[in-house]
């Protein structure tokens, strides 16, 4: 199974009458800890050797992913003859062709070897409410990637852990993501999720109407990943992004600027090139609240007149870690800018009413802070954000100073986020 | 199927228990946009895992190089990782004790998969749909798998199973008027094509275009006052699995997902507590032929069995798992489910329904004096107590003097589950089950599901909302 050798795999595809082939062979090891009620409910470790391969001939393409690596000769054989007689993508372009120049990067490999079950007791032991439960999480991936152009070879790590702090009917939320083992920090987040689930105690109901509101990093980040696929210029094609016919225009407060960013080093979604093998690169998304480019692969850069910008996904281009810029305000400063509003500390399940138009609604979930004049005077719950997208973007009123890395189970790719200030969100709530 | 590979893991297990689930996929994903075949996938998966209960921990590994060598690692791994982290656990984890079974079950095909080229079928279902007036986008995600399946335990199961199954996103723009609308259809069952042939898209997807586009041009703003609000079976399905089906999921009761999916407003002593009117009974059942939620055997080797969860308004039943039966002190009910051989199996839904009363869809409406028929919805979501969720209607009428009159344009039903199933006043005959693919877990687990009822009249709800 280790003998699997990408590059000979493309060869194979090109003799075989593909015109153009990838092939990534991915090696994984992965281990989770759960645990819940201060207890551990499962610890597991998932490994893997995949090929995903991609081949094309023409304007016909296909992917396929192959587990079962006795059958590979017979199913690239196969899928190669399969084009003759599949349908054609008009826009399909090809894929990008090189050659490309890597730069170096670091995994921290050591993140493998890393004791799961140890680092997620001491995260229950560090909890300072009544109860936590969570997840934590370690990735090392090893992918060698070739195609007619180009081959390399990248690792890639990441440790993350979710954690929810429980004080009677209180709850806290937070995480930590890291590309290190040494710059990893479980106890802190059962800390913040401990302090959080106690500022909450006690919550009244909620009530609807419109309000300020200051988005914690964790939760403006798990609203903004609900949102990403408007920056994919796949659905910007599809007519459903909330982004489209708006390039180089006015979509946000001039206080928010966004970037994709696949080569910072704290990333854990960071890698050295995308699925075409492309290296990855920075692509600022919106400047100072203005349209400036969408995700692209070499296919979507074809047919928006652009260049790619290392976002592929073979078929739909998608995000590795995105940076929300920070501002320069203090957590304290930005409460005391609330006449009457709330602190958001953590959302789910956002749903989109319209895609195209951004009408979503969201449900706030573990503390909601009510703040008066400049202070935290108690908790509400049972409230629904219901709102639209675009709005929400444009009255971002201030920023905090500083980022955190966001990554958990509603926010599917790494947000940097800062704490957001929004003006007039609308708020409602269950009629009966 | 190497099934000996997967008795050699269960042979070298030490522990107090130990289950192998071996897994052979096959399928096909693709992307219709706009008429544009975008998405040609073929996908596969090969391998295995052990999952294991030592000294009260649980272990689980999993593994697609099936080496005897790697496999017999797995199991070790499993074992070691179980009995770790039970070292500081003061409630040991358990199971409960169940009749294991030994069986073979396989799904037929009439009409093969593979002899069908599905993505031409899909751009002739494009091709006819694109004609219909103020359909700006058509986005199609087609899925379809044939996963075989072997599971043995070492209580004595041996289940294997055979299911084909396909699942059919529809995504649909509509533009009238410069307003938009947007429908969200999913369609899934087991079986070969004929099941896909079944859904009949090529009449559906243009029906539901002229509605979305009837109700742009025609729609009315939904009544202010509180009002009688007649729920569809598309409706009535979200809603009973939303806010029954998911709070009645045992883990989430005992809080094993809390920093995931949440938790449950149903606690653990409320076995006959009431959370609606007599007329609500909400059962769920795995074994219903043909479903998109269908199994037979559980992938902890429990048999599947209807389940009662709501008995004349009364809470009558949890879903469980063998862990979480161990804890609450009964028998599993079959309702462990895992999404691939690399997934542990998990407390989830298979076919969730509102159970049928005694009324015709026309009773409903025609002792309605003011009222609205709400048949379809868009944006829904809820908290993750599952007490207070949130639908909104897509295709939506005034209900005035016992007619059907006016589109209504986005009507909001935002309530609590107990306001929800109080206000059910009548209830309709004929039940009818949509397909669903059920978020949960960690790694995340979609599962297939199906949802419904039949039509349900509440009485007094004020609709609320702020779209549109």
């Amino acid at each position: 199974m280790d003998k699997l050798s990408a590059s000979r795999i493309v060869d194979d595809a090109v003799r075989m009458g593909a015109d153009d082939a990838v092939c990534q062979v991915i090696r994984e090891q992965c281990q989770q800890v759960r645990f819940s009620n201060n207890e551990i409910t499962a610890a597991k470790e998932y490994n893997s050797v995949k090929a995903k391969i991609f081949v094309a001939k023409g304007k016909k393409k296909a992917q396929f992913t192959l587990e079962n690596v006795k059958d590979i000769g017979e199913d690239l054989k196969k899928s190669v003859k399969f084009l003759d007689k599949m349908q054609e993508n008009k826009d399909y372009y090809g894929i990008a062709k090189g050659p490309f120049a890597y730069s170096k990067r670091i995994c921290d490999k050591s993140i493998a070897e890393a004791d799961a079950v140890e680092l997620a007791f001491r995260a229950i032991e560090a909890c300072e409410a009544q109860r936590l439960a969570g997840v934590l999480y370690t990735k090392y991936q090893k992918v060698d990637l070739a195609t007619p152009y180009t081959e390399s070879e990248d690792e890639r790590s990441f440790i993350e852990i979710s954690v929810r702090a429980f004080e009677n009917e209180s709850s806290g939320h937070a995480v930590n993501c890291s590309s290190t083992l040494k710059g990893f920090n479980g106890e802190k987040a059962s800390e913040e999720a401990s302090d959080l689930a106690k500022k909450g105690v006690s919550p009244t109901l909620g009530e609807k109407g419109r309000y300020d509101v200051l988005f914690t990093p964790l939760c403006f980040a798990t609203l903004f990943s609900s949102g990403l696929y408007s920056l994919s210029a796949f659905f910007v094609d599809s007519g459903i992004s909330f982004f489209r016919d708006k390039m180089g225009e006015k979509v946000a407060s001039e206080l928010l600027s966004v970037a994709n960013d696949g080569t910072v080093n704290q990333g854990i979604y960071t890698a050295k090139f995308d699925e075409e093998g492309v290296p990855t690169q920075r692509t600022p998304l919106i400047e100072k609240g203005v349209l400036s480019n969408f995700l692209h692969n070499t296919s979507t850069a074809v047919k928006f007149e652009t260049e790619t910008t290392g976002n592929a996904g073979l078929d739909i281009p998608e995000p590795q870690n995105l940076l929300i810029k920070e501002g320069g305000n203090s957590v304290d400063g930005l409460i005391g800018e609330i006449k009457s509003g709330l602190m958001v500390t953590n959302t789910w399940y956002t749903r989109f009413q319209n895609y195209m138009t951004g009408d979503f609604s969201t449900i706030p979930r573990d503390a909601i802070l009510r703040i008066e004049n400049g202070e935290i005077t108690g908790s509400v719950k049972n409230i629904r954000i219901s709102d639209n997208m675009l709005r929400v973007l444009e009255n971002i009123y201030a920023t905090g100073k500083g980022t955190e890395q966001i990554h958990w189970w509603e926010c599917e790719y790494p947000v940097f986020s800062p704490y957001c200030l929004v003006r007039d969100v609308t708020i409602t709530t269950s009629t009966k | 199927m190497d099934e000996d590979i997967a008795q050699l893991a269960l042979k070298r297990a030490q522990s107090d228990y130990a289950e192998v689930r071996m897994e052979e996929l096959r399928g096909v994903q693709m992307v219709i946009k706009n008429g544009n075949l975008d998405v040609y996938q073929l996908n596969s998966a090969y391998g295995l895992s052990a999952r294991v209960l030592a000294d009260g921990g649980l272990g689980f590994a999993s593994t697609n190089v099936l080496t005897k060598e790697n496999v017999i690692n797995a199991v070790e791994k499993a074992e070691k990782l179980a009995r770790v982290s039970a070292v500081r656990n003061e409630n040991p984890i358990g199971l409960s004790e169940e009749k294991m079974y030994t069986n073979t079950y396989t799904v037929p095909q009439k009409k093969s998969l593979d002899d069908v080229d599905r993505a031409h079928e899909l751009l002739v279902l494009n091709t006819r749909t694109a004609s219909e007036n103020g359909l700006v986008s058509q986005l199609y995600e087609y899925e379809d798998e044939q996963r075989v399946k072997y599971y043995i335990n070492s209580e004595g199961a041996e289940i294997r199973s055979t299911i084909p199954r396909m699942n059919l996103l529809a995504f649909l723009t509509v533009v009238e008027n410069g307003k938009s609308e947007q429908c969200q259809l999913q369609f899934g069952g087991i079986g070969g094509w004929e099941t896909f042939e079944g859904f009949n898209l090529t009449e559906r997807l243009p029906k539901e275009i002229k509605v979305v586009n009837r109700v742009l041009k025609e729609g009315k703003p939904p009544p202010k006052d509180p009002v009688n609000v007649v729920i569809g079976p598309e409706v009535v399905g979200i809603t009973v699995h939303e806010s029954c089906g998911h709070p009645f999921e045992a883990d989430r009761i005992l809080g094993r997902e809390a920093a995931q999916a949440g938790e449950s407003f149903v606690k653990p002593d409320m076995i006959g507590y009431r959370v609606g009117s007599d007329l609500v009974n909400i059962a769920e059942d795995p074994a219903i032929e043909g479903s998109y939620g269908f199994y037979l055997y559980d992938d902890e080797g429990v048999k599947a069995r209807k389940r009662m969860l709501v008995k004349e308004g009364k809470i009558n039943e949890f879903l469980s798992n063998r862990e979480t039966a161990f804890v609450l002190g009964g028998l599993s009910n079959g309702s462990a489910r895992s999404i691939g051989y690399n997934r542990e199996p998990i407390v989830r839904m298979a076919n969730t329904y509102f159970c049928a009363g005694d009324y015709t869809k026309d009773e409903l409406i025609e002792e309605t004096k003011k009222g609205i028929l709400m048949e379809s919805f868009t944006e829904w979501n809820i908290d993750d107590t599952r007490f207070n969720q949130r639908y909104i209607g897509r295709e939506a009428y005034l209900i005035e003097k016992g007619e059907v009159t006016s589109p209504v344009l986005r009507p909001v039903l935002e309530v609590t589950t107990t306001g929800f199933y109080s206000s059910v006043e009548a209830v309709a005959k004929e039940v009818t089950l949509n397909a669903g693919t059920c978020g949960k877990g960690e790694p995340s687990q979609g599962a297939p599901t199906s949802m419904g009822g039949p039509y349900v009249r509440l009485k007094e709800i004020r609709l609320g909302g702020v779209h549109g």
